[in-house]
C-alpha cells in the first residue's frame, strides 16, 4: 500500500515536467498572460447544494449570511453576503454544512492579453496604453496618457488576430507595398478588375488613379501609415502591429505627392475596391463640398455590403454646422471617426459632431509605417545680411534679400515694404538657385510662402523649375497676378516630378512687368524643397483623424473575419455601440463612445430580418 | 520669357494656406513648423473638369453630343456609370447644367470634379 503515494508523486512530477516542456515549446503560450488577478468579488460567494437538499431548506441556509442574488445552475446559487460578513468565514461555514457540496468566493477573471513581439509595439498606445511616453510624438498634450485608455486590442487578440479573409482597401496616397512590415499582408492583385468591372490582368496590389497605371506605390507616406495601423504584420519581431495581424491590404492611390486628389480618382478608387471584393474601405481624406458622385459611389459600395471608415476632419470644428465629406453623407455604412489623445480626450484638432461624428479612436502621436525617408532642404536666401550669391539674378538686380515683418525674404522690389515702395515698370527680372539632390529621390515637391500685389493681367509672378543649372529654359509651375488678401503670407505647394532622379533641381522666380502701373511687388519666404526616398523600413509618428480612422477600419476587418455571416450593419453596430463610453465624447458625437475591439467582438447585435407570427 | 495669359481671380485655383506671421520665424523651418499654418481659401474643384452620371439606358455618345462644342478632351469611365470629362473651352458650371438638363434624361447628373485632401494633422 505504501507504494501508491510514491506512484502518485511520480505521476504528478511527470505532469509538471510535460507541462513545462510544452510551455517551452510554445511561444504562443508564453505570450498569453493573465491580466493581474484582482481576486474575487468582495461580498459574494457561490454555494452548491447537494442534490438531495430540499429547496425549502436551501433558503434558510442562504439567509443565514446573506441574500440569494441569482441562480447559477439548478443547485448552485450566488449569494450576496450581508454587510459585515467575512467572506472567508462564510465559505468555511458553508463548507462545514453537510447539505452543501462546495462553497467558494466569486472569483474575478480577465481575458488573456496577447502581446506581440513587434519591436515598436510599446509605442502603440492606441492598442495598449501603459502610460508610455511617445518620445518623438509632436502632439503636445497628454503625453504620456492614461493606462488602459486604448482599444483593448490585446484582449481582442485572444480571440482573433487573423483577418486574412477580409480585403481592406486603403483609398489614399498608395501603399509602399514593399515595406517589410506590410508586404506579406498585401492583396495580391492578380486578375484584378477596373472600376467598371472589366478585367485588367494583374495589378500590383491595387491601382493608381493619380497616374492611371497599376502601380499604386505611395509617394507621400500617408497611405502607408494608414495601412500599417490597419494591418502591419503582427508578431513578426519587427516594426509595429496592425489592429489585424494579417489581412489583405488593397492599395488604391487617389492622392498625389502633395496629398491631394479629386472626385474622379476617389470614385474610381471606390468602384475599383468594390469590384475587387473589398469589404472595408478606409478614407482618411475629406472635402467641404457636397459631392453627389462620391455619395453615389459610397452608396453603391453599401449595396455590396462594404463598411467605410471616414475621418472627421482636422479643423477642430463641429461637422453638424460645417459639413465635411464623406463623413457627412447620410449613409449607414459610413462610420465617421474623431481623434482621441493618449488620455482619451478629444484631440484639439479633431472635428466632432453630435449627429454626424459617430465614434472616437486613437489619433494623436500614432506610430506606423512610412513610405520612405523624408528630407527637407530649407533656404533663407541670405548669406550674412545679403542675398546668398547662390541665388543668381538675371535680367536686372531687382530681386534681393530683405527682412519683412521680421522674416527672411526674397523680394522684388529690393526695398519691398508692402507699403510705399513699388516694383519697376518694364522689367523681366529672374532669380534662381540650383539645389543638389542625391538622384535617388522618389518624390520632390516645392513649398514656399508668399504675399504679392501685381497689376492684374499685365504684370506676372511666375515660378519655374528645371534639372539644369539654369533657370531657363525651365518648366513653368505656375503664374500669378493680382493681390493676396490681407497682410498675410500664403503657402504654395507644387510637385516637381522631373527633379526625381536628377542630382540638380533648380527653382526660379520671375517678375515680368509692362510699362504701365506699378504695385507693391512680391515677397517669398519659408522656402522648402521636400523629398521622399522610398525605403522599406521607415516608421513615423503622426497625428490626425487620418490616423484614428484606420483603427476603425482594422476593427471592421476583424469583425468581418470573426463573424463571417455579419452584414455591414452588424459590423457598424458592433463598432458604434460596442465601444466604451468616454466622457470627452459625450454630447459631441453620436454614440459618446471610443471604439473598443474586445467589447465589439462580444457586442450582441439585435437580430435583423426576423419576424414573429402570433399563433 | 513670353507673357502667358491668365485670369485675375485665381485664389480658388491653388492650394493656399495662411499662416500667422507672429507665430513663426520664417528662416527655413521644418514640417512641424507647419502646425502654425491656418487654412484660408482652398480650391474646391478642378477647372474645366466635370463628373457626368449617365442614365442606365444611355451610352457614352450622349456625352459627345452634349459637350463636343466645348472642346471635349477626355471622357474617362469611373465605374458605376460615372464619367470624367475635360473641356478646353469651359462655359462654366451653370451652362453645363443647362446643357445636361436638355439631354432628354440621358445625363442623370453633372457636378464639378471636387478636390480632396488627406487629413494628416498639422502636429
Amino acid at each position: 500500500m505504501r507504494k501508491y503515494p510514491v506512484i502518485i508523486l511520480i505521476f504528478i512530477s511527470l505532469l509538471i515536467f510535460l507541462l513545462a516542456v510544452s510551455i517551452g515549446a510554445s511561444p504562443d503560450l508564453l505570450k498569453k498572460k493573465f491580466r493581474p488577478v484582482t481576486g474575487h468579488v468582495k461580498d459574494e460567494i457561490i454555494v452548491k447544494f447537494k442534490k438531495n437538499t430540499p429547496y425549502s431548506a436551501r433558503g434558510d441556509r442562504i439567509s443565514r449570511m446573506g441574500i440569494h442574488k441569482s441562480d447559477i445552475s439548478r443547485d448552485a446559487v450566488l449569494i450576496k453576503l450581508s454587510e459585515g460578513e467575512n467572506i472567508e468565514e462564510a465559505v468555511k461555514e458553508y463548507k462545514n454544512d453537510p447539505s452543501i457540496e462546495y462553497a467558494q468566493p466569486n472569483y474575478i477573471y480577465h481575458a488573456y492579453e496577447i502581446i506581440p513581439n513587434d519591436t515598436n509595439f510599446s509605442s502603440l498606445w492606441g492598442l495598449k496604453n501603459t502610460h508610455q511616453t511617445i518620445s518623438e510624438g509632436t502632439y503636445p498634450y497628454n503625453n504620456p496618457g492614461t493606462v488602459g485608455m486604448d482599444m483593448d486590442a490585446v484582449l481582442a487578440w485572444d480571440q482573433i488576430t487573423d483577418c486574412s479573409s477580409v480585403i481592406v482597401a486603403v483609398v489614399d496616397s498608395g501603399i509602399n507595398y514593399n515595406h517589410v512590415d506590410l508586404d506579406t499582408n498585401m492583396w495580391d492583385g492578380t486578375s484584378c478588375k477596373d472600376a467598371s468591372g472589366n478585367a485588367l490582368g494583374s495589378c500590383t496590389h491595387g491601382y493608381n488613379y493619380v497616374s492611371n497605371d497599376n502601380n499604386p506605390m505611395d509617394l507621400y507616406g500617408h497611405g502607408t501609415h494608414v495601412a500599417g495601423t490597419i494591418g502591419a504584420v503582427g508578431d513578426n519581431g519587427a516594426g509595429t502591429s496592425g489592429v489585424c495581424w494579417s489581412v489583405k491590404l488593397m492599395a488604391v492611390r487617389v492622392l498625389d505627392e502633395l496629398g491631394s486628389g479629386t472626385t474622379s480618382g476617389v470614385i474610381s478608387g471606390i468602384n475599383f475596391a468594390v469590384q475587387n471584393g473589398a469589404k472595408v474601405i478606409n478614407m482618411s481624406f475629406g472635402g467641404s463640398s457636397y459631392d453627389q458622385a462620391f455619395y453615389d459611389a459610397v452608396s453603391n459600395a453599401r449595396s455590396y455590403g462594404v463598411v467605410v471608415a471616414a475621418a472627421a476632419g482636422n479643423d477642430g470644428l463641429n461637422n453638424d454646422s460645417i459639413p465635411a465629406y464623406p463623413c457627412n453623407f447620410d449613409l449607414d455604412n459610413i462610420i465617421c471617426v474623431a481623434a482621441l489623445d493618449q488620455k482619451y480626450q478629444r484631440a484639439t484638432f479633431s472635428n466632432y459632431g453630435p449627429t454626424t461624428v459617430d465614434v472616437g479612436a486613437p489619433g494623436a502621436n500614432i506610430m506606423s509605417e512610412w513610405a520612405g525617408t523624408p528630407y527637407i532642404i530649407s533656404d533663407d536666401f541670405k548669406t550674412g545680411t545679403s542675398l546668398d550669391p547662390a541665388w543668381i539674378r538675371v535680367g536686372n538686380l531687382e530681386w534681393n534679400y530683405n527682412i519683412h515683418s521680421g522674416f527672411d525674404c526674397l523680394t522684388n522690389p529690393v526695398n519691398f515694404d508692402w507699403a510705399g515702395y513699388k516694383y519697376k515698370n518694364s522689367i523681366d527680372a529672374g532669380v534662381y538657385k540650383s539645389f543638389t539632390l542625391s538622384g535617388s529621390e522618389d518624390a520632390v515637391t516645392l513649398t514656399f510662402a508668399s504675399k504679392f500685389e501685381l497689376e492684374p493681367y499685365f504684370d506676372y509672378f511666375r515660378i519655374f523649375y528645371s534639372t539644369s543649372a539654369e533657370m531657363m529654359p525651365g518648366n513653368l509651375l505656375d503664374y500669378w497676378f493680382g493681390l493676396t488678401p490681407g497682410d498675410y503670407f500664403y503657402l504654395f505647394q507644387y510637385n516637381m516630378p522631373i527633379c526625381v532622379g536628377s542630382t540638380t533641381c533648380t527653382v526660379g522666380f520671375e517678375l515680368d512687368t509692362d510699362s504701365s502701373y506699378t504695385y507693391r511687388g512680391v515677397a517669398i519666404t519659408y522656402f522648402n524643397i521636400d523629398t521622399l526616398t522610398l525605403n522599406n523600413t521607415s516608421y513615423k509618428i503622426v497625428s490626425g483623424t487620418s490616423m484614428a480612422t484606420p483603427h476603425v477600419a482594422g476593427l471592421a476587418a476583424m469583425l468581418f473575419a470573426y463573424n463571417p455571416e455579419y452584414t455591414y450593419q452588424d459590423v457598424v453596430n458592433s463598432i458604434k455601440y460596442g465601444g466604451e463610453d468616454i466622457s470627452a465624447l459625450a454630447g459631441i458625437t453620436v454614440t459618446g463612445k471610443a471604439v473598443n475591439a474586445w467589447r465589439s467582438l462580444y457586442y450582441i447585435n439585435k437580430p435583423t430580418g426576423v419576424t414573429a407570427t402570433k399563433l | 520669357m513670353d507673357m502667358i495669359p491668365g485670369i485675375f481671380n485665381r485664389w480658388g485655383v491653388l492650394f493656399v494656406l495662411i499662416f500667422v506671421a507672429s507665430l513663426w520665424s520664417c528662416s527655413g523651418g521644418n514640417a512641424a513648423d507647419r502646425g502654425f499654418f491656418h487654412k484660408l481659401n482652398k480650391n474646391k474643384y478642378v477647372a474645366g473638369e466635370y463628373i457626368i452620371s449617365l442614365a442606365a439606358n444611355a451610352g457614352e455618345d450622349a456625352i459627345q453630343q452634349c459637350f463636343s462644342e466645348y472642346g471635349l478632351m477626355i471622357v474617362k469611365p469611373l465605374g458605376n456609370n460615372a464619367f470624367l470629362i475635360k473641356l478646353t473651352h469651359d462655359p462654366g458650371f451653370a451652362e453645363i447644367q443647362k446643357k445636361c438638363s436638355a439631354s432628354g434624361g440621358k445625363i442623370k447628373s453633372v457636378q464639378p470634379n471636387y478636390i480632396y485632401r488627406m487629413l494628416k494633422g498639422t502636429f
